[in-house]
């Protein structure tokens, strides 16, 4: 069963080499890219399932990037890299499909994330409002406040 | 306004009242009325959206219906802020009172006129209301300077009974933290008038009224000897148990937030088939959302989210701020038209439990959620408290409140009131004769010190309305001692043995120049629209 493609951008190198060695085994393939132009431009040429991006990057940011996608139709899966002070940024990102949120530098759940980012990617999640797929959320929620 | 708009609707199948209707309709405000001859539950959800009514008077002697369906329809619509102003006016039969049923005052109705009795004034006193019409009503013979004390009833109506406490929703809010009221209905050994007020809401919670009030029931302790002062913890716990099977609603709230109209219908029928209670607004400001959170508490709110705009955010924020703020409430929040994933949004309000969805809101989605929802919490019915079904007659409540009556006619009554009872309130006077009277707003400014008020009397048989007449005569030429029981009695009495003018009398006495200091009022100042009163108002 495919993985899924994932692509990460963010303008510190070191990390993304880091997270490229953690991620690689959950997907088929890791793209990197250390800002948001070269980003775009990988998701043109291939195929990519979802997406973790720093919401705050100089030149072009994290949201102008998803709004760039979001204008071709592309509704890939976004995962924002937030840190104090991003909360305008975060409305905005919501604005246009956010994915998920996580904490610069503690990435808490990361992996979870981003499997369940590739999943939904892979399989789309467009189709009928299913209310037992809210109520399984609702579910997991709940199971995971327990835990 | 528009000729074809389509703003009054007449629910029955008298087709002389509704020609007569229909002609005043046109010549008032120039707009068309609406005659459907059947009810159907949904019926006043359909003909809502599809014209937009504002005056709806349903003829209770001509609709062959269940009471209580009728009354669960209006119900539904008086929650719902957008139809918060809609007047209904209930038509009844006038042979001894008919069918007239006071449950209609809390359930939304803010009138009741009989059947045979003045149409014309019937018209005249709503319309003037809803189309701000400014004064219609011809001037009748009124007793002036009455200046007497008189205690009336404000209609109310028990929302739930438990084992020591009951929550009453009422348009009091009074200054003292008790309320004089009378239990017999619900429990007819009680015979405690005045409950302690332990907690208050800004908000009805079922029925529309303004205030929400929780009112410890007397507790006798174990060992005290029964009496008609206190309950038993006991004796009220058998009081649960057989009205448990009663029950077809628990106290549990959903509240939609949406500005789809069609779901208006949708969720009547899940309302009218779900233990759950709900409620649609097309958004909530400030206070609406402390006010119905507080007081509703809902276990599930659905939003359909327009995230374009940065007032959704806002009200997001705003809604989720005030939920954090109430201890130990967590609902579940299922967003719905967001592109933003569950998880994003939970870490941008700092809230776990928020659902989202892409798709819009829909009524299927709406009931399938409530019914796993339902299994998934056991949300069931509960023993600690019965919540009494609409249509339960002993939910009605008059919370009893002393006025200074002014004036009296058969057509008005004005007094002084020293605590503020929101316009187009029902007040139940039980003298001289027994009678509704709805607060309209008045041709003068206010006193100072007090609310000066006026009612309008209504729902009275042609017989009962010959008494009040009579007695207004009377007491033109012969001032009332006082309006105690006895000397009503006397004055009545009196009245029986000695003919008086029967013919309705078209002069006011003048009032005296003098008037005691303490209901002095200020000069008459006529206003023309009902939306200048800047107090509470239930319409």
């Amino acid at each position: 069963m495919a993985k899924g493609n994932l692509l990460i951008v963010d303008d510190e190198e070191m990390l993304v080499r880091m997270l490229k060695d953690t991620l690689s085994m959950y997907a088929d393939q890791v793209f990197t890219a250390q800002d948001g132009v070269i980003a775009l431009d990988i998701v043109n040429k291939n195929e990519v399932h979802c997406i973790i991006c720093d919401i705050n990057m100089p030149n072009m940011n994290g949201v102008e990037v998803l709004k760039n996608l979001r204008k071709v139709n592309n509704d890939v899966p976004f995962i924002f890299f937030t840190g104090h002070g991003n909360h305008s940024l975060m409305v905005e990102a919501a604005k246009y499909g956010a994915f998920d949120f996580l904490d610069k530098p503690f990435y808490e759940g990361l992996e979870d994330v981003v499997k369940r980012g590739l999943v939904v990617g892979v399989n789309g999640s467009d189709g009928p409002l299913q209310a037992d797929v809210v109520m399984s959320d609702y579910q997991k929620l709940l199971k995971s406040l327990e835990e | 306004m528009n000729s074809v708009e389509k703003s009054v609707l007449y629910l029955g199948h008298d087709q002389s009242l509704f020609d007569n209707l229909k002609a005043f309709s046109q010549e008032s405000v120039k707009s068309s009325a609406i005659m459907v001859q059947s009810y159907e539950e949904g019926s006043l959800c359909k003909l809502l959206l599809e014209n937009p009514l504002k005056l709806i008077f349903v003829d209770f002697t001509t609709i062959d219906l269940k009471i209580s369906s009728l009354l669960e329809e209006v119900i539904y619509l008086k929650r719902m802020y957008q139809f918060r102003s809609l007047l209904f006016v209930g038509i009844f039969d006038g042979h001894d009172y008919g069918s007239f049923n006071p449950l209609i005052f809390i359930s939304g109705f803010q009138f009741s006129y009989i059947k045979g009795c003045d149409e014309d004034l019937m018209f005249k006193d709503t319309f003037s209301i809803v189309f701000s019409l400014g004064a219609l009503t011809p001037t009748f013979a009124r007793a002036n300077n009455i200046y007497k004390p008189m205690r009336v009833g404000i209609a109310s109506s028990l929302n739930s009974l438990g084992w020591n406490s009951f929550i009453l929703e009422t348009d009091v809010n009074p200054i003292e933290l008790s309320l004089d009221l009378s239990l017999a209905a619900a429990l007819p050994d009680l015979d405690c008038q005045t409950f302690e007020i332990e907690s208050s809401f800004d908000s009805g919670k079922c029925y529309p009224m303004l205030y929400c009030h929780r009112l410890k029931l007397p507790m006798g302790t174990p060992w005290e000897v029964s009496s008609s002062k206190v309950v038993q913890e006991d004796s009220q716990r058998n009081w649960l148990e057989f009205n448990y099977d009663k029950q077809v609603k628990n106290n549990h709230f959903v509240k939609i937030i949406s500005k789809k109209p069609d779901l208006l219908l949708g969720l009547f029928e899940l309302d009218r088939s779900t233990p759950f209670i709900i409620d649609q607004s097309e958004f909530l400001s400030d206070e609406d959302i402390v006010g119905q959170l507080n007081v509703r508490k809902p276990d599930l709110i659905f939003v359909d989210v327009e995230l374009e705009g940065d007032n959704t955010i806002d009200f997001l924020e705003s809604l989720v701020g005030h939920i954090k703020s109430i201890h130990d409430y967590q609902p579940v929040l299922i967003l719905s038209n967001t592109p933003s994933a569950g998880a994003a949004l939970q870490k941008l309000f700092g809230y776990t439990f928020i659902l989202a969805t892409k798709d819009h809101l829909n009524t299927e989605f709406i009931k399938s959620f409530l019914l796993s929802f339902q299994l998934k919490k056991e949300i069931s019915f509960q023993l600690d408290s019965h919540l009494f079904n609409s249509s339960d007659e002993r939910r009605y409540v008059d919370v009893f409140h002393e006025l200074r009556l002014h004036t009296l006619s058969e057509h008005e009554v004005t007094f002084n009131s020293n605590i503020e009872i929101p316009m187009f309130s029902v007040l139940h006077f039980k003298m001289p004769i027994d009678f509704y009277g709805t607060l309209v707003p008045i041709q003068h400014s206010g006193g100072s010190g007090t609310y000066f008020y006026k009612a309008v009397i209504h729902g009275l048989p042609e017989k009962k309305l010959e008494v009040l007449r009579k007695f207004v005569n009377k007491i033109i030429s012969q001032p009332l001692k006082d309006l105690s029981e006895e000397h009503i009695q006397d004055v009545l009495k009196s009245m029986e043995e000695k003919p008086l003018i029967q013919e309705k009398i078209q002069v006011v006495v003048p009032e005296p120049e003098e008037k005691p200091e303490a209901v002095r009022v200020e000069k008459e100042k006529k206003i023309s629209k009902f939306s200048l009163y800047a107090g509470k108002s239930k319409l």
